[in-house]
């Protein structure tokens, strides 16, 4: 990974840590004393906060892995694309984290003007961006790489996937609640389905090669 | 996005793509599928090269060609050979595989 890249996700990591540790140090006094005011949902933002920064460190020891895959080496442009969509998603993670923390903090007044839509939103135009990319990358090289036509028709048809994903997600954002929470429900699952497909890929050994 | 919409515009472009998308084929084993010169074949691949639709891997004196397609590049493409943009009658017989001999012509 890129220093850039790395810098960037350890910084968002550092804030939510330093995030976290505030918002419950400015309630720790109800923590102690009175942990019946910390309602269900506030043990809930309590527990984010303590494994948004540790998911965001596990994620990007697994992004440090999977652009170095045994046997092989990706292309360019997929080693770029991997590191920039993680420089992006880290901060959008602390953002997530900051506000979860502001309603911890503040008594959950922000609850009302809620960051779910936007969330989704931006969530969504990510995996659109990602999805569209992923299938136009070149086949990984070297000793263990996948058999090139597989690895394209498989990228293509995860693409599809991500994209529609994504699609599905941004329409979400502007439904109500129940029914975007279905459509999230539905669709993440698929999306990760596909993302293991692809990482599947990268585990297989070498296939047969075009003919000359 | 010209380049694609242009690469996209030609049947005989169209169908190396779907060719490639089944695995990457040598020039040899594309001009097979084809009842047209080899320098016109060659001017298809620059034009799809150009659109970065394909990659060209050269292997010794073989070039071989991998599909480059984005989903909304994939999305043209069903998008042009479902209305048949570009497919002109006298070229309909281009759609079918070519029976012939497997040539062992190399790029």
């Amino acid at each position: 990974m890129n220093r850039v890249a790395k810098l960037v996700c350890w910084l968002a990591i550092v804030e939510m840590i330093a995030v976290g540790i505030a918002a419950v140090a400015a309630r720790w006094t109800d923590i102690i004393h009175h942990p019946q005011v910390i309602s269900l949902f506030g043990w809930r933002i309590v527990f984010a906060l303590a494994f948004f920064p540790v998911w965001a460190a596990y994620g990007l020891t697994r992004v440090e892995r999977r652009l170095n895959p045994q046997g092989m080496v990706l292309s360019m442009a997929h080693r770029r694309m991997t590191e920039v969509g993680y420089a992006v998603i880290c901060p959008l993670m602390a953002g997530m984290d900051t506000w979860f923390a502001a309603i911890f903090a503040k008594h959950q007044m922000l609850l009302n003007a809620s960051p779910q839509p936007v969330g989704l939103l931006v969530g969504g135009a990510l995996l659109v961006v990602f999805g569209n990319a992923s299938a136009k990358f070149a086949p990984p090289t070297g000793p263990a790489a996948p058999d090139p036509g597989a690895w394209i028709r498989a990228s293509l048809r995860n693409g599809w996937a991500t994209v529609l994903s994504g699609l599905a997600i941004m329409a979400a954002a502007f439904a109500p609640s129940v029914p975007r929470a279905i459509v999230v429900l539905t669709v993440l699952p698929v999306a990760v389905f596909f993302a293991l497909e692809q990482r599947r890929l990268l585990r297989g050994g070498p296939g047969p090669r075009a003919t000359a | 996005m010209n380049l694609v919409f242009k690469a996209l515009a030609d049947p005989t472009r169209r169908r190396v793509l779907q060719l490639l998308r089944e695995r990457p084929m040598t020039a040899g084993e594309l001009a097979d599928h084809f009842p047209v010169s080899k320098a016109t074949l060659s001017g298809h691949f620059a034009v799809l090269r150009e659109a970065d639709l394909i990659a060209a891997d050269k292997q010794g004196a073989t070039i071989i060609y991998q599909l480059r397609l984005s989903v909304l590049e994939d999305a043209l493409l069903a998008f042009a050979d479902s209305f048949g943009i570009g497919f002109p009658a006298a070229e309909l017989s281009m759609a079918s595989p070519m029976k012939r001999r497997p040539s062992s012509r190399k790029a």
